[in-house]
């Protein structure tokens, strides 16, 4: 599989997580997810509300919604002031969001803050902006990493940004799944369970290059690839795969596409 | 005759002071009130601890030019542009302290200073190491109704808060066209002890008063008004501008180079006006955030 063909994997995936019921949050510095949430109004969830840069399901492609909240006028009804999102969040009336931490373990943890060497330096992350408060009160919580190795998996993260397991005698759960560049985990009270591989990946090779241990059932089955009607929502609302900034290997090429586009809005 | 607030960027920075906190609106890519943050720069502020929803490339220019010790906040982001790496190096080499909150519980700590109550609670941050990290400030305490935990969080008072707006009268009744989408501009007034407000526009107050209900704040709670049309480039101010995305990408790879960065911010605080600030960055870069729709 290309690192093209495993971002689209992986946007088609996030996307599975949202039905109709869902009201979803995602920002500005997740594309992959965001591409995700914008296909599945398109394809298998239309009835799904969408809150970008303050914009209620606006009808844009990810390039115009990267632009921000102007570019969105005329594209959508409503916008919601942000501090009502938290609100939003805190009664629970936002039901799914889409994070990428640094770092995350099989307790469903997440680091986004700082991670401490051995030898006392503290590596600096962005901070969490609202990761320690919709990992506790929103009903559901999907995470994701591009990057899939003991480093940003490891068995218990170095600093708790969002603490995982929500709060179940309120009816939260925190992060309930993950979805990375080679496989697919949930997460239950018990820990981490393996979902599915990605086409092409080894279990053991998982193992080894996962920190956290997880569960497996008797036969692994592989993450269903994208459906036509999926990739066909994908590349309406994501047609210069703008999503794969968020790989490694693409990441480059994706932000020349990106300036190259840029004295051309859509 | 009502008092005059209106004043240049030099005259309301006086009226912030060394080792002041200071709100500034903004959230990365948005609406950063930047012309008094390239003041703050030029006047040498030092010692500021800086608080923002998501702090973005103004944080950096304050962090690059040594003018802040501390952040007190969620995140410091330019989204897609990546982290700031002036403040990042400032924080890993502990030239700055990340004093870092959930970025619901900054705002309990602003609303219970705009409300001058001694605190306020969320149930957020709790099972994180970020409690652990204010003993001053949060402690975990039962609701006397029910029993349920919750984090107190001590109010938050800065000295002084920086907004941009959409226009203002000379007394310094500030209006925002349509609704104020951020946070911090509802909050930030409230909260702090100085209000600084720079504008797109000053207009008389017949213009005002043909929509007071886009009086977001009254002018008793307005310190000085700041004449500064376009003035958060290159971050963008709604509905007005989009973000400057040449700027921020160029920013970002100039700014790997610390020598390179510091040498930019100088060259563009070094505009003695914003009408300075304009000329150079070019007309391009104003008509292009103005009218990117205009482009298609």
């Amino acid at each position: 599989m290309t690192a093209s063909e495993r971002a689209a994997l992986m946007a088609c995936r996030l996307g599975r997580e949202i039905s109709d019921s869902d009201v979803v949050g995602v920002g500005l510095g997740t594309p992959l997810a965001l591409a995700a949430a914008l296909a599945a109004r398109r394809s298998h969830a239309p009835g799904s509300h969408l809150l970008v840069a303050g914009a209620l399901s606006p009808d844009a492609d990810l390039l115009t919604c990267l632009r921000g909240a102007a570019a969105l006028i005329g594209r959508t009804a409503a916008f919601v002031p942000h501090i009502l999102t938290m609100e939003m969040a805190e009664r629970r009336s936002m039901t799914l969001q889409f994070l990428r931490p640094a770092q995350i373990d099989g307790a469903g943890n997440a680091n986004t803050s700082r991670i401490s060497s051995a030898d006392g330096s503290v590596r600096r992350l962005p901070g969490g902006l609202a990761t320690a408060d919709v990992w506790r009160i929103l009903p559901r919580v999907v995470v994701y990493h591009t990057d899939h190795r003991e480093r940003s998996l490891p068995d218990k993260v170095s600093f708790l940004t969002g603490a995982g397991g929500g709060d179940p005698q309120r009816g939260t759960f925190g992060p309930t799944r993950l979805v990375t560049d080679r496989a697919v985990f949930s997460f239950t009270g018990d820990g981490a369970h393996l979902e599915s591989l990605h086409a092409g990946e080894d279990l053991d090779e998982l193992h080894r290059d996962t920190g956290f241990s997880f569960t497996v059932n008797d036969t692994v089955i592989t993450t269903a690839e994208p459906s036509p009607a999926e990739l066909s929502a994908l590349e309406q609302v994501d047609p210069h795969a703008i999503r794969e900034l968020e790989l490694r290997e693409t990441r480059q090429a994706a932000a020349e596409r990106l300036a190259a586009l840029r004295a051309k809005p859509s | 005759m009502p008092a005059d607030k209106v004043m240049s960027p030099a005259e309301a920075a006086a009226l912030v002071g060394d080792g002041d906190h200071v709100a500034v609106q903004g959230m990365g890519t948005q609406g950063i009130p930047m012309t008094m943050v390239r003041e703050l720069i030029r006047a040498g502020r030092r010692d500021l601890t800086i608080t923002a929803v998501v702090g973005g490339i103004g944080i950096d220019w304050l962090a690059f030019k040594g003018a802040m010790s501390r952040f007190c906040g969620p995140i410091v982001s330019m989204e897609r542009f990546g982290m700031c790496r002036g403040f990042r190096r400032a924080v890993e080499a502990r030239r700055i302290e990340f004093d870092e909150y959930s970025e619901s519980g900054l705002l309990t700590r602003l609303a219970a200073g705009a409300r001058n109550l001694p605190f306020g609670i969320t149930r957020s941050m709790i099972g994180t190491d970020l409690p652990a990290l204010h003993p001053d400030t949060i402690t975990e305490i039962a609701d006397p109704f029910t029993g349920e935990r919750v984090l107190a969080c001590r109010s938050l008072r800065p000295e002084v808060c920086l907004l941009h707006a959409h226009r203002a009268d000379r007394r310094g009744n500030i209006q925002y066209d349509g609704g104020a989408i951020w946070p911090d501009v509802q909050i930030y007034p409230k909260a702090s002890g100085r209000t600084i407000v720079t504008v797109e526009a000053i207009v008389s107050e017949e213009v005002v008063r043909e929509r007071p209900d886009q009086t977001v704040i009254p002018h008793f709670a307005v310190d000085a008004v700041v004449l500064a049309p376009h003035g958060c480039h290159p971050t963008s101010f709604f509905p007005d501008y989009v973000y400057d995305e040449q700027f921020h990408s160029s920013w970002a790879e100039l700014s790997r180079d610390p020598e390179r960065a510091v040498a930019e911010i100088d060259r563009l605080c070094g505009a003695s006006s914003q009408d300075e600030y304009l000329e150079l960055i070019g007309e391009a870069a104003v008509s292009e955030t103005r009218n990117w729709r205009e482009r298609a």
